[in-house]
């Protein structure tokens, strides 16, 4: 073997590449030649260094930021597509998809829930009027068997007395206890009595339910480590997810004042954040100013 | 979990498995970024790349392995990245190691120590053309195969192979300029 036929061989050799024959005539060449001998060895240490710094640290950790722009980026059909796939979930579920609106449409407030009405009929109604829709309404039946379970993220500075309060039939509403600091999860189930495991979350946020109350320390949300700076401009910010029996998911919305698009879902809760209240009534939901009193949306980017 | 596995489960839209995908390729997205532009970006290259490949994942056909199709995407991002800085990717080095000044009796004594000849070599790395540092890279910090490299970069394997070690061969002679390899 040449030097020449030696050094188009360097790679292979250290590659580990070279059959036995091939493989002798290098070694022997090696033994007579210190230029080349010399040559492999610099070819072999700086392998082996590149490999040692492959394993070696200096790499940081996943950052948290990532998870976070995760969870807050999941994926979303186009919107076509998410509108047809909404409508057939709607149907075989039991919902109702009442019409689409513009993007910036104001929510509105139906003259039934302002009148007033029974127990049972307004908690559907508050339901109904607290999600309200920017591009897609959606009435969500929550009587029956609806076998959904739903699953928020609040990541928010919202103050304990303003924070949203997202009720089912059986858990009528959030105590105060659940007055979540940072970036929260919560995770509830509508219509079954049984527990729902949130993707992604650590065991403390599960929860049976419907158990009535439940709470989530404040100091230990989910997401604690999140910079929660970053959600200091934004009153709000809920992720909701919602999954059928099997745990697919069949539908999400990012409630983001920042990305208006997303907004399909609001508590009415949440709009009273710009006039704390200690406890919120049944009478306030129904008969805030919703247009007065949502975020404005003016300064958090256009529609997509 | 095997890693198609994982890949099927993300696709469908389960976050537990991508962030097992994420934890698996960190570290080597990391490397791949920062041969690109260097250690100040390349957390957020890569942050960037992986939330693309979330997006993109319901449109990965499975023809190449994921960690090839991700490479890609770190790579088209560290591209991206580097034309919006408008700034050069290598990491500016220690002026007495390019110049190849003769080094003190301290600086061979430090240069003894592995790490610091570690730190030779990812300096001598940054100073190599791109395309040769991107297929070097691969293989010895990513550990991809030469058809993989060939299909992350869109070049023949046989070039893949010359480019690694052209690759080499410019590494010693760099380290031999900075006086930390004989």
């Amino acid at each position: 073997m040449t030097c020449q036929q030696v050094r188009r061989q360097l790679l292979a050799w250290v590659e580990g590449e070279l059959d036995e024959s091939q493989w002798l005539s290098f070694v022997r060449h090696m033994e007579t030649c210190e230029l080349c001998r010399a040559e492999a060895q610099r070819w072999q240490r700086l392998v082996a260094t590149l490999r040692a710094i492959a394993q070696s640290d200096g790499i940081p950790p996943v950052p948290n930021r990532l998870w976070s722009r995760l969870r807050t980026n999941r994926r979303r059909l186009p919107a076509a597509v998410s509108l047809f796939v909404t409508a057939c979930v709607a149907f075989f579920l039991g919902w109702g998809v009442r019409g689409i609106a513009t993007p910036l449409a104001p929510p509105k407030v139906s003259p039934a829930v302002r009148q007033g009405m029974d127990d049972g009929r307004r908690e559907k109604a508050r339901w109904q009027e607290g999600n309200h829709a920017s591009t897609q309404r959606l009435r969500l039946s929550l009587f029956g068997e609806t076998p959904l379970r739903v699953r928020l993220v609040i990541p928010s500075s919202v103050p304990k007395s303003v924070r949203p309060s997202p009720f089912t039939p059986s858990l009528p509403r959030y105590t105060p206890s659940l007055a979540l600091r940072g970036a929260t999860s919560v995770a509830f189930d509508i219509g079954q009595a049984q527990s729902f495991v949130p993707l992604s979350l650590p065991p403390r946020s599960l929860a049976d339910l419907p158990t009535g109350e439940f709470a989530l320390g404040n100091g230990e949300a989910v997401g604690q480590g999140e910079d929660a700076s970053r959600f200091a401009d934004e009153p709000f910010r809920i992720f909701v997810q919602v999954a059928d029996p099997q745990g697919q998911v069949v539908r999400t919305v990012l409630i983001d004042r920042s990305e208006p698009n997303h907004v399909v879902a609001e508590w009415r809760e949440i709009r009273q954040m710009q006039k704390p209240q200690t406890e919120v009534s049944d009478d306030a939901l129904v008969s805030v100013d919703a247009d007065a009193a949502l975020p404005d949306r003016s300064d958090g980017g256009g529609a997509k | 979990m095997d890693e198609r596995e994982l890949v099927r489960r993300a696709k469908g839209g389960d976050e537990v498995a991508f962030e097992a995908l994420v934890r698996r390729y960190w570290a080597k997205a990391y490397r791949l970024a920062e041969s690109l532009v260097g250690s100040a970006d390349a957390e957020d290259v890569v942050v960037e790349a992986f939330a693309q490949a979330w997006q993109a994942l319901p449109r990965f056909r499975e023809q190449a392995s994921f960690g090839t199709w991700l490479f890609r995407i770190v790579l088209n991002q560290a591209r991206q990245w580097r034309r919006k800085q408008m700034t050069a990717p290598v990491e500016p080095l220690e002026t007495e190691s390019e110049e190849g000044e003769e080094l003190s009796l301290r600086d061979i004594e430090a240069l003894a120590c592995e790490r610091d000849w570690r730190r030779r070599v990812q300096q001598a790395v940054h100073q190599l053309p791109e395309h040769l540092r991107l297929p070097l890279v691969l293989r010895f910090w990513d550990e991809l195969s030469y058809s993989e490299i060939a299909e992350v970069l869109g070049i023949k394997e046989s070039t893949a192979r010359m480019r690694v070690a052209s690759a080499l061969k410019q590494l010693a002679a760099i380290l031999a300029k900075m006086g930390v390899l004989p």
